[in-house]
């Protein structure tokens, strides 16, 4: 095997590419079991290296988890899936540290998320119930400082916390966008995209339906790719200003949304500054082509984000069990 | 050529003259003469038809000999002659520009060989050898009684030269063109020239800085007015011949504006993706957009699609120079030129196959061009020689040589080099590293060159350890990843099992990937390990069997430096006398259509003669009712589409049908049943027969050679004739099919004689009456041996039972050959012979 060549190792739990040349050493792992198989790594893939692994449905339960694959002849590991993975099972390390090298090169920006914990605001008999409700498990309790920690880099931002601790746990999401159930579509009995939702925001109620809390919602899509009802798409041209250059690229897009039983779409992520077509690209092939106008109007893109914290809250919180 | 095409059609038609043809013999010294008297050959032809006058001389080739024959000439009016003598090889040029010279046409001579296929092989049958003799003579006259003047085709030649290829080899024959003033066009599918010497750190055995001495010739020929360099292009066709070739070069697109890129580099600091940079080896890493080393000639930057995310970041950082553009697209490049310089070069093997090394399993493994890129001061570590596990210095090292070279698993030739470099590291990384233990597990140390075994003495001063033997295996210790090389030392006769902290391994050179592609796009064969064939391996090193391709460097075969630069500066020496001439000469030995018997013109579609001709001579258009066409220039003259021809409609300058059948008739006129018939080529066949002779291999006197240019011009119908005439056996003889002058010639005859030996034993003739052969240059032991078996097999059969079957057989042979009538220039033959028949002046006139 030639020198520098990307590596792939495959387990049940990870995959891990690795290219070691003698002056340069890169490491990127998934971590299959936070993946959730949700495409948008896939999606925004510059070389089409990723490819989605179906799970395995069984009386409309999820029996074999969905993931992903990657090809190592075409994976440059430039960590762009790494910035867009909603479930941080994405890791890339350069001669030993940690890194991203678009985010490195200001190509890709870093996404504007955060979870933070006001103790003072907290009703401490909950505390076991709150670290418990965590559907990630990164909530611990710091013994030396009494307090709550988050484990920022492994917290998907699902606000599980924010509701369950009353506003004490405080979570910005970079996604906005809005996700839809129809359950007069769905496949009568079928359950799956409640085992593959990360955040609970798809869950089974007591009386064994299946039940939306949008507000839980990450806009990750992966429900969307478990569904049995799978998303039709067409190609378009898409043209976009970038660097003082008009970009073509072909991008899909659903044709059947009215049909599909679990609809995600996102239309504005909350980023840094960044200038690059690589990343606008990555935007609207994920987000619906609003988000890319509205990514390119900066103006109109502030204007909706009054509106939404208008709307936030309007709507029905789900209770806790 | 519409005007050669034109002489040539009516040259089958015109009506010769009454043949006037001067027969002579010569002794040889005592070479012919202390086996059969030349006087009674002469004496002999003077009795056959068309013979004027018939003479002997000491050393026909000799300037008295040759006077003889100019003179003859002169007064007695001759328009043809004949020499027994030596081998076509040896004196047929001599005899052309004797008979030349008197203002007789060239092609008007013919020469018998009774020395290396007669007195040399027959010395203890000396009746039967002046019988051959004689009858090879006869066979002469009767060829060159249907002889007819050629002239040789002149072409125009474009005066400007392709190299493919820009390595050392390419640069250097580029150059020495671009000094004679003409134009060049460099090729080179990378997006630099320099090649591998570009890669070398140090070079034996002098020790001089590889890129320091070369970059300033990759300058030279970047700025050089007479070269237009075109870097990341591959030659995707090449149409044409000698002189007038037509290429189709692709530009593979590098997405940067050559002449708006200054090669600052501003876009490779923001370029935020990293791949291994194929110029390192995979051993540093390089951007996406990327020059390969600092050196590069062109500076123009290369966008790697493969790995570009096209986040434009590059295009804003070159920002007003606006160099960089996404929009194009591959293009190509037509380019006229007169000739072509093949100089592709050699890769290294990776020997991840070898699973004894564990070469990519173990980290401490490396090549040898990884050793030496790690060394380099301008390779990835700025030559700190590091352990790629732990990035320390090791402290003991061994090489190994030829890991997949001279190794019959992989490749069995001795990659020629390795010996010289692999010391060449050791002696440098023991001055960078006086304290680094060195050994070098070798089967030969090959040092022969000017100052290379005084290389090797100083690196044995120099304390470097050297063991004779290969090692059977190398291990890893898991942690400390140290390697232990398991050998045995074959001068001691003992086990060593050495731990060391690195490995390098001697890999084979190999045939650059792409070589074979090439080799079919150019018509140039590529030997068995594809290495592209030289025309003669001793006195055309430099030529390829296609006129106007010469070969330079290691794309012929392993070479060091001074090799690739000799063979550089040679091959455009032999490309600048084309180039340098306004007109070029072919050979007019070439394949000729009659339209009006070819198929195609009556509305057939046949596409026989375009599918066996490996050179692409042939217009073909099939179904149009135009008849099909040979192009003299591009046509080499093998013969084989005439033999395949299934309406006969193709014939062979010099090589007639109507010559070959005279020749047939003429050796079998006499006791045919007794006599060995043998068709060779006149390549690698015809010198085995001839190095039978001059290596004194006896074989029985009653075999006969025909030679034609290759043994696909053997017809069917020839050795049909030759059994219906009685033939005791007959041998098709050519080339090894991988070593075919022509190609596919000698295959083609395979085939088609596999199909004749089918017919024959369905005829009843036993099947050892009848073989096809594959006899190279060297092999006249070969030869004999074929020689004896075949006339054993007569005395085996006896003349009897040939008879015998040679009975049954002759009405439907006869019948079939009825055809042969109607094919031009057959008939006068035919009707010729009968009547010598008749009258009783047959063969040898025993």
């Amino acid at each position: 095997m030639k020198r520098g060549a990307v590596r792939k190792e495959k387990t049940a739990h990870r995959i891990v590419l690795e290219r070691k040349m003698v002056t340069h050493h890169d490491v990127m792992t998934w971590n299959l079991d936070y993946c959730v198989g949700c495409q948008l790594g896939a999606n925004v893939c510059p070389l089409d290296a990723i490819t989605h692994v179906d799970g395995k449905l069984e009386n409309g339960r999820m029996v074999v988890r969905q993931g992903v694959d990657i090809d190592p002849e075409k994976c440059v590991l430039c960590g762009m899936c790494a910035v867009m993975c909603p479930a941080n099972a994405i890791e890339i390390s350069v001669n030993g540290k940690p890194t991203n090298p678009v985010q490195e090169y200001e190509t890709f920006p870093t996404l504007i998320e955060s979870n933070e914990f006001n103790a003072e605001a907290f009703d401490w008999s909950r505390r076991d119930f709150v670290i418990d409700n965590c559907p990630t498990n990164v909530i611990s309790y710091d013994e030396a400082a009494e307090t709550l920690v988050v484990e920022d880099e492994h917290c998907i931002r699902c606000r599980q916390c924010e509701v369950a601790s009353d506003g004490a746990f405080q979570v910005e999401q970079p996604w906005e966008g809005t996700v839809t159930l129809r359950r007069e579509l769905c496949v009568a009995g079928c359950l799956a995209c409640a085992d593959i939702c990360p955040t609970r925001a798809l869950h089974i109620n007591a009386a064994g339906e299946l039940v939306l809390a949008d507000y839980y919602c990450i806009k990750c899509g992966a429900c969307m790719q478990i569904c049995p009802i799978q998303a039709e798409t067409e190609e378009y041209e898409v043209t976009f200003e970038s660097q003082g250059h008009t970009h073509t690229r072909v991008h899909e897009r659903i044709t059947n949304a009215a049909v599909l039983p679990i609809w995600v779409e996102r239309w504005r992520v909350k980023h840094t500054p960044v200038e690059s077509s690589s990343w606008l690209d990555a935007l609207m092939r994920i987000a619906s082509d609003k988000a890319g106008q509205v990514e390119i109007d900066r103006k109109r893109a502030l204007k909706r984000r009054d509106l939404l914290k208008a709307l936030k809250g309007g709507h029905v919180l789900m209770d806790n069990e | 050529m519409p005007e050669d095409e034109k002489k040539k059609s009516t040259e089958h038609q015109f009506e010769e003259e009454e043949p006037r043809i001067g027969v002579y013999a010569c002794h040889c010294g005592s070479n012919i003469a202390s086996v059969l008297p030349p006087a009674e050959v002469a004496k002999y032809a003077e009795s056959l038809p068309g013979v004027v006058v018939a003479n002997d001389h000491h050393y026909m080739c000799s300037e008295p000999g040759q006077r003889m024959i100019q003179e003859d000439i002169k007064k007695h009016n001759l328009n043809r002659v004949v020499v027994s003598a030596c081998t076509v090889a040896m004196h047929e040029p001599t005899f052309r520009s004797c008979i030349s010279d008197v203002g007789l046409n060239p092609f008007m001579f013919e020469m018998a060989n009774i020395r290396e296929h007669d007195s040399w092989v027959h010395s203890h049958e000396k009746e039967a050898a002046l019988l051959k003799a004689k009858e090879l003579t006869a066979a002469a006259v009767a060829k060159v009684s249907y002889a007819r003047p050629l002239d040789m085709f002149k072409v125009p030649v474009t005066k400007r030269a392709l190299i493919i290829g820009g390595g050392i080899a390419g640069i250097s024959a580029a150059l020495d063109l671009a000094d004679m003033k003409i134009e060049t066009y460099l090729v080179e599918k990378t997006p630099s020239i320099g090649g591998r010497m570009a890669q070398l750190d140090k070079t034996f055995p002098t020790m001089d800085c590889s890129i320091c001495i070369e970059a300033p010739k990759m300058v030279d020929v970047g700025k050089n007015p007479y070269i237009h360099l075109l870097t990341y292009a591959e030659v995707r066709k090449v149409d044409g011949y000698i002189g007038n070739f037509k290429v189709e070069v692709e530009q593979k697109p590098r997405y940067v504006d050559a002449d708006s890129c200054t090669g600052c580099g501003l876009c490779v600091d923001v370029c935020p993706i990293t791949v291994p940079n194929e110029f390192e080896d995979g051993m540093g890493p390089r951007k996406a957009i990327y020059v390969p080393m600092a050196q590069s000639v062109p500076v123009t930057h290369t966008i790697d699609m493969n790995a570009c995310i096209k986040c434009y970041k590059c295009v804003e950082a070159c920002g007003d120079l606006s160099a960089i553009d996404f929009a194009q697209e591959p293009e190509i490049i037509e380019l006229d030129v007169g000739a072509i310089i093949v100089a592709t070069g050699y890769d290294t093997w990776d020997p991840t196959p070898l699973e004894e090394y564990g070469f990519g399993e173990y980290e401490n493994m490396l090549t040898m061009m990884e050793i030496e890129r790690l060394h380099c001061a301008g390779g990835p570590t700025i030559g700190e020689f590091i352990r790629p596990s732990d990035g320390k210095i090791p402290a003991s090292l061994a090489l190994i040589q030829c890991v997949g070279s001279r190794d019959k698993r992989y490749h069995e030739y001795c990659s020629g080099f390795c010996c010289m470099y692999t010391i060449k590291n050791a002696l440098l990384l023991k001055w960078l590293y006086p304290e680094m233990d060195i050994t070098i597990f070798y089967i030969d140390l090959r040092t022969p060159g000017k100052t290379y075994e005084e290389f090797y003495e100083r690196a044995r001063e120099a304390g470097i350890h050297f063991i004779k033997g290969r090692p059977a295996e190398v291990l890893e210790d898991p942690v400390t990843k140290n390697l232990i090389v398991h050998a045995e030392n074959v001068t001691l006769g003992t086990h060593v099992a050495l731990e060391v902290e690195m490995v390098g391994l001697a890999t084979a050179a190999i045939p650059s990937a792409g070589a074979a592609d090439l080799g079919r796009v150019l018509t140039v064969a590529n030997d068995g390990y594809g290495w592209f064939l030289e025309s003669h391996p001793k006195l055309k090193p430099l030529d390829t069997p296609t006129e106007g391709i010469y070969l330079a460097g290691s794309a012929q075969g392993p070479k060091d430096i001074p090799q690739c630069v000799s063979q550089g500066s040679g091959a455009a020496g032999r490309a600048s006398r084309v180039l340098m001439a306004d007109e070029w000469e072919i050979d007019p030995i070439v394949a000729y259509i009659w339209p009006d018997r070819c198929l195609n013109a009556k509305g057939g579609k046949c596409t026989i003669c375009y599918d066996v001709c490996p050179y692409g001579a042939v217009i073909n258009k099939p179904g149009s009712g135009e008849p099909s066409q040979i192009i003299p220039a591009k046509c080499h003259g093998c013969g084989t589409c005439v033999a395949e021809c299934p309406a006969n409609a193709i014939t062979q300058h010099h090589f007639t049908d109507g010559q070959v059948i005279a020749q047939i008739h003429s050796l079998l006129a006499d006791n045919p049943e007794g006599k060995v018939l043998a068709f060779t080529c006149r390549w690698c066949s015809g010198m085995g027969a001839d190095n039978a002779g001059t290596a004194h291999f006896e074989y029985p006197a009653n075999t006969r050679i025909i030679m034609v240019m290759c043994a696909g011009r053997v017809d069917p119908d020839f050795v049909m004739e030759a059994f219906r005439l009685g033939a005791g056996a007959v041998l098709v003889s050519g080339c090894h099919p991988q070593d075919c002058h022509y190609i596919s010639g000698r295959q083609y005859a395979g085939d088609r004689m596999e199909r004749v030996a089918k017919q024959l034993t369905r005829l009843g003739i036993s099947p050892e009456r009848f073989r096809v052969e594959s006899v190279s240059a060297t092999e006249g032991a070969k030869w004999a041996r074929i020689m004896q078996e075949m006339s054993g097999t007569l005395a085996e059969l006896t003349i009897a039972k040939i008879k015998e079957e040679n009975a049954q057989a002759h009405p439907k042979l006869a019948r079939r050959l009825n055809r042969l009538k109607q094919v031009p220039g057959v008939a006068p033959v035919l009707r010729l012979s009968e009547e010598m028949r008749l009258q009783g002046i047959a063969g040898g006139g025993a």
